[in-house]
């Protein structure tokens, strides 16, 4: 049945991983489909700078894909926050109500972005999806928290987790998702998640990404089906590979898209940030800013798309990259990628990549602050154009104490 | 205070400065002038300790420290200041944190306790109406869209908050307009003492209508080829560099 096969003993091996266990025909489809792609290697062009295949094949046993050890889940409210908990991909608590938050597992409902090996990967292996609800008109003001608890220490962990989230006209929230490992054993996360914005829906998404030594790949689909607002950031400081798959859909008038990253990779890390903000509809605006500082041997990639369609008309689509790149081994691939079909819009695109400015150096150096303390300066300056961009007091705070941290180390 | 002797430096394979001897005491105002490609501001730049420029010969005394064994923040400590003839840009650090990070810097080279806010704020306040600057100039990003006077006037506003023992002012008339000229060279005069002193480097006499200077050098080729007082200055004014050069190729 399969023909197509790249890499088949990978693909094999993920094949006996499938057959394990009995699958409905829509993950046959999706598993068909991931077969077709294959794991991706150096030579697909999507994944030319990030061959994670390679990395899975190196570190995991892929004939055991998808089990990953049981693991207890918790969820609940407190004063101030609700607390989505998901323990090696499984919300054991399988329907809640958190101040009128409707947390429940569902049958998996959508297939968006297949297209994607991972994402295919991950419809194979998940027929359920964690699935948020936001009533309409509730504006939730505890802030949302998706803690993702990761325990390989009894065994690799491979999993896949989906997670939808219907936010209903005139709703509005944030959610704040992280991810935590434990154990000695190695991770991979394969995410896929579909956000769905209805009519004047208000969403403050944060994905903080900071736990050594993870595989994760992540698909994530913004879809904003009615006039709605979307702030987004991704603040990726540490991790083996991360991947990031990001898309805007803007599919009704009058949206707002503003996205944010901030990726920090030092050592060996790999950290890869795709978007793609696809203006289908008339009288949208996206902004979109991803800065790096990337240090030692590790590599960054930025590939930024921006479609307009030719419905698009009227839109305002801003995209712009900015890398230090703090050795002289330290990596960086950017790219953006802008195709227009409507023809009254502005769409503006820039990147840039350099090491820290000498003469900036030299100047606060002049004034009496140390070398080190001079590059901390610049350094933290030039994340906090990003950090800044949040209204969450509380969460920049955390941020910036983070990055302090991280760019405070020698170089 | 400061004591140079037979100093040569080079960038890349170019000697630029070719032996200067230059001794400035307390108290004094030294103007070194001179034609452009003199080695003028490299003198400035070695004596601030930029990296560009590499010191093959001679030696610099400070205050009883051999000046070129320090690095660039350790002399700001010990109280040099320059000021940039070209003030960077910094985006994202304001000026008011910037001077508060400096000065907490030296105060702990020096073994004092770091300024409280309150003691720093009242400070500024002060230092701003001495350079005539706004706090709404202070609170944006370093020099980021500044106006050449802003930057200058900024730069003479750093040097009124850091209190050094010598300044080192590099062409900071160029640029100017004749009321910023003013404000800064107010601004330097307010700064003077007996105890410590000032190196102009200019290329026109008119900063030295406001700041008048002691003593006035000529560098020409990477040496001090003719020194005297004020009125050095506007001979240079009325006749050009010209006859000076002959001089020293005469000589």
């Amino acid at each position: 049945m399969i023909t197509e096969v790249q890499n088949s003993v990978t693909v094999n091996a993920l094949r006996e991983a499938f057959d394990a266990v009995p699958r409905n025909l829509e993950q046959m489809k999706a598993f068909l489909e991931f077969c077709r792609i294959g794991l991706p290697t150096s030579k697909a062009e999507e994944y030319r700078f990030t061959p994670i295949g390679k990395f899975l094949e190196a570190n995991f046993d892929l004939s055991l894909y998808g089990q990953s050890p049981e693991a207890k889940t918790e969820a609940g409210a407190s004063d101030e926050s609700i607390s989505i908990t998901i323990v090696n991909g499984k919300l054991l608590i399988n329907e809640l109500a958190l101040d009128e938050v409707e947390v429940s597992v569902q049958e998996a409902s959508t297939q968006v972005n297949n297209k994607d090996a991972f994402a295919a990967l991950n419809y194979s292996f998940c027929a359920k999806e964690i699935h948020i609800r936001i009533p309409a008109h509730l504006a939730v003001e505890k802030t949302i928290f998706i803690n993702h608890i990761l325990d390989s220490q009894a065994e690799q962990v491979m999993l896949n987790t989906r997670i939808v989230l219907d936010m209903e006209e005139n709703s509005s929230c944030t959610i704040i998702e992280s991810f935590q490992s434990s154990g000695i054993n190695p991770v991979f996360t394969n995410i896929v998640s579909e956000y769905r914005l209805q009519t004047n829906a208000h969403l403050n998404y944060y994905r903080l990404q900071n736990d050594a030594g993870v595989y994760q790949v992540y698909n994530s689909t913004v879809r904003q089906l009615g006039k709605s607002t979307v702030n987004s950031f991704i603040f990726s400081f540490d991790g083996s590979v991360v991947r990031n798959n990001s898309i805007f859909s803007i599919e009704a008038e009058h949206c707002e898209s503003n996205f944010y990253g901030l990726y920090l990779p030092s050592g060996k890390s790999l950290i890869d940030n795709h978007t793609v903000a696809d203006h289908q509809m008339p009288n949208c605006v996206s902004n979109e800013l991803y800065k790096g500082i990337i240090s030692d041997s590790a590599k960054g990639v930025f590939n930024g798309k921006i479609f307009v369609r030719p419905d698009a008309q009227k839109t305002n689509a801003f995209q712009s990259n900015r890398n230090i790149l703090l050795s002289d081994t330290a990596f960086i691939n950017t790219k953006p990628q802008l195709e227009i079909w409507a023809d009254d819009v502005k769409c503006s695109h820039g990147c840039t990549t350099g090491q820290l400015d000498k003469e900036a150096l030299f100047y606060l150096q002049s004034r009496g602050i140390s070398l080190e303390q001079a590059r901390t300066m610049l350094l933290t300056a030039f994340a906090s154009e990003v950090i800044n961009k949040s209204q969450d007091t509380k969460l920049k705070h955390e941020i910036e104490s983070i990055v302090m941290e991280r760019l405070h180390s020698p170089y | 205070m400061l004591n140079i002797k037979d100093l040569c430096a080079k960038v890349g394979d170019k000697e630029i400065l070719r032996g200067i001897d230059l001794q400035v005491n307390a108290g004094e105002v030294h103007a070194i002038m001179g034609p452009n490609g003199s080695g003028k501001s490299t003198l400035a730049s070695v004596l601030a300790g930029r990296e560009d420029f590499e010191v093959t010969s001679g030696s610099v005394d400070y205050l009883s420290h051999n000046l070129l064994d320090l690095a660039p923040e350790e002399r700001a400590r010990e109280g040099i200041f320059l000021a940039f003839q070209y003030p960077v840009e910094i985006p994202g650090v304001s000026t008011i944190n910037f001077m508060k990070t400096a000065i907490n810097q030296a105060r702990e080279h020096r073994g004092q306790e770091p300024l409280d806010a309150v003691a720093f704020l009242s400070l500024m306040k002060e230092k701003m109406k001495l350079v005539e600057v706004e706090q709404s100039l202070l609170s944006r990003s370093l020099n980021e869209g500044f106006s050449g006077g802003e930057k200058k006037r900024n730069e003479i506003f750093q040097m009124a908050m850091l209190e050094p023992k010598l300044a080192i002012l590099d062409e900071t008339d160029s640029g100017l307009d004749i009321d910023a000229l003013r404000i800064v060279a107010n601004g330097v005069n307010k700064l003077r003492s007996k105890d410590n002193a000032v190196i102009v480097v200019t290329h026109y006499q008119r900063l030295l209508d406001h700041i008048i200077p002691d003593f006035v050098h000529v560098l020409y080729q990477g040496r001090i080829v003719k020194s005297g007082t004020k009125e050095l200055a506007l001979e240079l004014e009325e006749k050009g560099y010209d006859w000076i050069k002959e001089e020293a190729v005469a000589q």
